[in-house]
């Protein structure tokens, strides 16, 4: 049986806030996503305008954070919500937090890849590949978690949360090639910098997203399963990305 | 709202959302049906101060209240909650036997306090109500002196020998209630002349004044603004020290501020029992949560 069901409260005005406010982090959500795409390109085909253009458009994520949170808070001093209510309110209210900051490491992306394609001969880096395939890791993670968060689906969130491991020996492994680069040629360090900060923001997001599937299982299930090795109901872990 | 453009980046999942809710399958926190109606949550307490088993109430031939099963714990303040006309007022009145003055009604099962089954014949139900004290939805002081109304209680108990344990037990009482300060320069006035809150802080002065062991509480704000509500409830958690509490109230937000355990009536069965933080966060049963987020079933 599903644990929240957000319509059929006696007051219809009530379904209509809630319902608005779903959507409305669903359209953040999918601006970020949109960022991080328009990030990833620009890093991929060093497209200095592309990366700009990224940089320019987070002040949209930060004004619908600033909107969604006034609106929480309207809600909470309205209605007084409880039980899935008041998770769906916290919930949200956590998200558009973590959203932001996904939106902010697209941005640092952005930059860099405008950077990158103002360095001197450089149509390509070390690890670009790497970097890209992480990219699209990332990418997917958030993807699929806002799929769980718009379906409140608790076991799809307890699976993706654990692909947060995979990101992490990803950035351990790009982390490790780069710092030979640097140390075979100095040279090279200022852009390899560069791509530690790329790396480093990747890997950030993949952490921002574990935590929206956390309390994605917060609001569902009422369990709080931050700052634990989690495993999901029936024992899902999600480990063998199943 | 949305904007146009803003909508565009979140169309896709917009329909996703919108689509059925019902995909998730697993055992979540809410678990119990509407349909059924065993209690859920945690009724009993290790060391009850009042405990109810099976209790059934009848008015004629409805069947009020379907076998409930609830403790009352030390200190604690209960607070019981439910649509009207789901029996909560009732089940309060099963412990004291208030429900005896209504001649069509009919209670079995036990109620457990001292040891001893209230219900049982050989039970006083005038020492009972002294011990087992009522604050009531509207405040009723008797019509005499501010004085007058606490002190009756005491003397008929035969709690006071002399004038100043009279006077002491007055004092102590109208200090624990909060009202000491509003009144002391006008015992002799009538308790009618105070205002709704005060009224009712008089009340409980009064039930208190009996050195009661437990006090039920049926909507003792309900006819009060917020200043008097809240001057209430700040008493209700004060007295928590020294007595337990068992509220019966319309106010969710009162509940959940003054209740460390709640319980959920509906058409007459116990739903939910619990901790409030619980209950309030992480409904089990369906109906409770249904109630405590104001939808309809």
């Amino acid at each position: 049986m599903n644990a929240l069901d957000l319509n059929h409260h006696i007051s219809e005005q009530y379904n209509t806030e809630l319902e608005d406010l779903r959507n409305k982090v669903l359209a953040m959500g999918g601006l970020v996503e949109q960022q991080i795409s328009d990030a990833l390109e620009a890093l991929e085909n060093l497209d200095g305008e592309l990366g700009e253009n990224v940089v320019f458009t987070d002040h949209k994520v930060n004004a619908m954070e600033v909107k969604i949170d006034e609106q929480c808070s309207w809600i909470i001093a309205r209605r007084q919500p409880t039980a899935s209510d008041l998770r769906l309110l916290i919930t949200i209210i956590k998200v558009i937090t973590d959203l932001e900051r996904i939106g902010d490491e697209a941005e640092k992306i952005g930059h860099m890849a405008s950077m990158l394609s103002e360095m001197k001969g450089s149509t390509s880096y070390s690890q670009q590949d790497e970097i890209m395939y992480m990219g699209q890791e990332v990418r997917q993670m958030l993807h699929d978690t806002l799929d769980a968060f718009a379906r409140l689906h608790s076991k799809d969130a307890t699976r993706i949360a654990h692909r947060d491991e995979k990101v992490d020996r990803q950035y351990e492994s790009i982390l490790r090639k780069v710092m030979t680069y640097m140390m075979e040629d100095p040279r090279t360090i200022t852009l390899n910098m560069n791509i530690i900060w790329v790396t480093r923001a990747l890997e950030r997001i993949g952490d921002h997203s574990k935590n929206i599937c956390e309390y994605i299982i917060y609001m569902v299930e009422g369990r709080d399963v931050r700052h634990t090795n989690f495993v999901g109901l029936d024992g899902v872990t999600g480990r063998e990305d199943s | 709202m949305v904007t146009a453009e803003e909508l565009a980046y979140g169309m896709e999942r917009e329909s996703v959302a919108k689509g059925p809710l019902e995909i998730f399958e697993g055992g979540g926190q809410v678990v119990t049906d509407r349909d059924d109606r065993q209690t859920v949550g945690e009724p009993f307490v290790d060391n009850p101060r009042v405990s109810a088993r099976n209790v059934n109430v009848y008015y004629d031939e409805k069947h009020a209240i379907h076998d409930v099963s609830l403790d009352l714990g030390e200190n604690e303040v209960l607070a019981m909650i439910g649509p009207s006309g789901c029996g909560k007022s009732t089940f309060l009145r099963c412990l004291n036997r208030m429900n005896d003055t209504v001649a069509s009604c009919r209670v079995t099962g036990k109620i457990n306090f001292d040891g001893e089954d209230i219900n049982s014949p050989k039970i006083d139900v005038v020492p009972l109500r002294a011990q087992v004290g009522m604050v009531f939805q509207k405040p009723n002081p008797f019509p005499k002196s501010i004085y007058e109304n606490i002190a009756f209680g005491a003397r008929i108990h035969g709690l006071a020998r002399h004038r100043y344990e009279l006077d002491e037990i007055v004092e102590g009482s109208l200090q624990r209630a909060g009202l000491w300060d509003e009144v002391k320069d006008r015992l002799e006035q009538p308790g009618t002349g105070l205002s709704g809150g005060q009224q009712q802080r008089l009340c409980i002065a009064r039930t208190i004044a009996v050195s009661p062991e437990v006090i039920l509480m049926d909507e003792p704000c309900s006819a009060l603004d917020p200043i008097a509500t809240a001057k209430i409830e700040e008493l209700i958690d004060e007295l928590r020290k020294q007595f337990t509490i068992a509220i019966v109230t319309h106010s969710m937000q009162q509940a959940a501020r003054v209740s460390q355990r709640t319980a959920y009536f509906h058409l007459g069965d116990l739903i939910e029992a619990g901790d409030t933080k619980t209950v309030f966060t992480t409904p089990r049963h369906r109906l409770t949560e249904d109630y405590i987020t104001g939808r309809f079933g």
